[in-house]
């Protein structure tokens, strides 16, 4: 670790902080606050589904499967193993705060492990073959995830589950989204990113030079995953409540539509597309039974104008900004 | 020593041979031209040679393995690298990134190292980002380094794709017809990039060509498949007056 990332984290964690502080001084509307959050939800969900549908070229549709499998094993984990663990270590000396957040860490470490094994059984087999098969196994898991959901009383089942302690808080959902755009940078910069971007552009030619397709496909496959199952995690703690419709085909194509209309392939754009289709619906509240309309309509205009999207595979960096600096001064 | 041996290499497609018994040996340092005409099964033993089909039949040697069998990224490691007749750049992405994805298999460093960010992966990130600059240079085509793949002329794309094959520091290289579509100059320019591959990289060359003046002019060995049975083989002089050769491509009009 050198000095420079030392500083950046640092001051992303303070700045993140001095928010926190903000927001939980009162002095901002609580419902900004909430709205936000649920950006950076959106960020996190449609930055990891990026990962497989824009950087490896592979059609996921059902992304809220594996949100949905962090978020009620990360919520059945505080829940019914919290109780014991409290009674077996002597938690209650530690400061109320540091408890939460030691349950909150392990609650994500549960969502993210048992997303991430979804992630493999579902793209172990799907991804040996070639085309559109993992679009339809993901399809049936999204739906089958839900049916299962909906008929395990333990979780509430079809009333939803209540009762998850409230662990999350902004600093938690911001930082973890700003840590999953993070890591998905760092894998585009890296030989493994390219092998992914390499596989999207042509099977064929990327195996010839000894890039192993279908490890790669899997793997970043049980990486979106894995990151869709804390994102999961993170919700289940922040909201304490948790019911299957919110976990539907619908959610799945919802991330879908941010990724597509960011660009398949930016982690710019998925961040700008989850931030402003999470607006929107909020901006025309008395609109909301059209959301899904506008976002149809939105997905159908973008297909006729835009259909690389936003950004297409465009990146804001230091390293992009510069090289169009240069390329304006040399020209005349 | 041979640095590619192929012994009895056969496929089927349904009641098809499109390769028949094949046996072919690339000497260590040599260029080998692969000829027929079209369906003849060339292009089928490179997919052979680099893992895209399993063959029904014979073995494939590098080195003492016998990679008949192996998927293509095996093969790959086994110093194996290849150009395709109709190219297949990765369109959208840079010139420069096309040839660092060359670059993988050499490139090394850990999944987790990469996505968090590490030291480790950043340094050979910048290795392999120099070293790709490097082969760009070589091949003399750097100007185009942040020009998309696709976007580039025709003659640079070849050039790419050899550049990209090259990067994955390949012991033996498949070219598979790269004077496909250029014209005189840039054939010329060609032949000297294949002269300066054997002299300068040490490659072993295995090359299909239909431009007959190209193949005859530099390659030591000629292999004529028709129908995927080897019709003829031998120094270029000989395939030159070879009936066999002449009523393949001619028919027995000549006699």
């Amino acid at each position: 670790m050198d000095l420079a990332r030392i500083l950046r984290f640092a001051a992303v964690i303070t700045l993140l902080l001095a928010l926190q502080a903000l927001f939980a001084s009162g002095l901002v509307n609580p419902y900004y606050i909430r709205v936000l959050i649920l950006c950076c939800f959106s960020v996190m969900l449609a930055v990891s589904l990026n990962i497989i549908i824009g950087y490896a070229g592979q059609f996921s549709i059902g992304h809220a499967g594996f949100y949905a499998v962090g978020a009620y094993t990360a919520g059945a984990f505080t829940v019914y193993a919290g109780p014991p663990i409290r009674q077996a270590l002597p938690l209650d000396r530690l400061p109320g705060w540091l408890e939460g957040t030691a349950f909150l860490m392990a609650a994500i470490c549960v969502g993210t492990l048992f997303a991430a094994l979804a992630g493999l059984a579902v793209g172990l087999p799907s991804l040996r073959l070639r085309g559109d098969y993992l679009a339809i196994a993901t399809l049936g898991f999204g739906e089958m995830i839900r049916v299962v959901i909906q008929n395990v009383e333990a979780v509430g089942g079809p009333r939803g589950f209540s009762g998850i302690p409230i662990y999350s808080s902004f600093f938690w959902a911001s930082l973890f989204a700003v840590a999953i755009v993070w890591i998905a940078r760092n894998l585009a910069r890296s030989r493994h990113g390219r092998a992914l971007l390499a596989i999207r552009e042509d099977e064929t030619a990327a195996s010839v030079l000894g890039v192993n397709v279908t490890k790669h496909k899997v793997a970043a496959f049980v990486l979106s995953s894995a990151l869709a199952g804390c994102a999961g995690a993170l919700y289940a703690h922040y909201e304490g409540y948790l019911e299957p419709r919110s976990f539907d085909f619908i959610r799945s194509i919802e991330i879908i539509i941010m990724v597509v209309i960011g660009g398949m392939g930016s982690t710019t754009g998925a961040v700008i597309a989850a931030v402003i289709l999470t607006l929107i619906p909020e901006l025309l509240r008395g609109l909301a039974e059209y959301r899904m309309v506008i976002y149809s309509a939105l997905l159908v205009l973008f297909m006729l104008v835009r259909p690389q999207g936003l950004f297409g595979t465009w990146e804001l960096s230091w390293e992009t900004l510069r090289t169009r600096w240069e390329k304006r001064l040399e020209r005349p | 020593m041979n640095a590619l041996e192929i012994r009895g290499l056969t496929k089927r497609f349904g009641g098809l041979v499109a390769v028949d018994s094949l046996d072919l040996v690339l000497p260590e340092g040599g260029l080998v031209g692969l000829i027929g005409p079209n369906g003849a099964g060339k292009t089928t033993v490179f997919n052979l040679v680099s893992g895209l089909y399993p063959p029904d039949a014979g073995s494939i040697l590098v080195r003492d393995h016998d990679l008949a069998g192996h998927p293509p990224h095996e093969v790959a490691r086994h110093g194996i690298a290849r150009t395709f007749q109709n190219i297949r750049l990765f369109g959208s992405l840079t010139a420069l990134d096309n040839v660092r994805v060359g670059a993988h298999m050499v490139c090394g460093g850990s999944y987790l190292s990469a996505i968090l960010g590490g030291r480790q992966s950043r340094d050979l990130d910048r290795r392999t980002r120099e070293q790709a600059m490097q082969v760009l240079h070589d091949i003399g085509i750097e100007r185009y380094a942040n020009e998309l793949a696709s976007s580039l002329p025709y003659g640079v794309q070849r050039k790419l794709e050899i550049a990209r094959a090259l990067a994955s520091s390949p012991s033996v290289l498949l070219l598979d017809e790269p004077a496909c579509g250029m014209n005189p100059q840039e054939t010329a320019e060609l032949r000297d990039l294949v002269s300066r591959l054997l002299q300068e990289w040490k490659l072993s060359i295995l090359l299909i060509e239909h431009d007959m003046r190209f193949v005859m002019g530099i390659c030591q060995t000629i292999y004529v498949l028709d129908y995927g049975k080897t019709i003829a083989c031998g120094p270029p002089e000989a395939i030159r007056n070879d009936p066999a050769v002449i009523e393949a491509y001619l028919g027995d009009a000549v006699h």
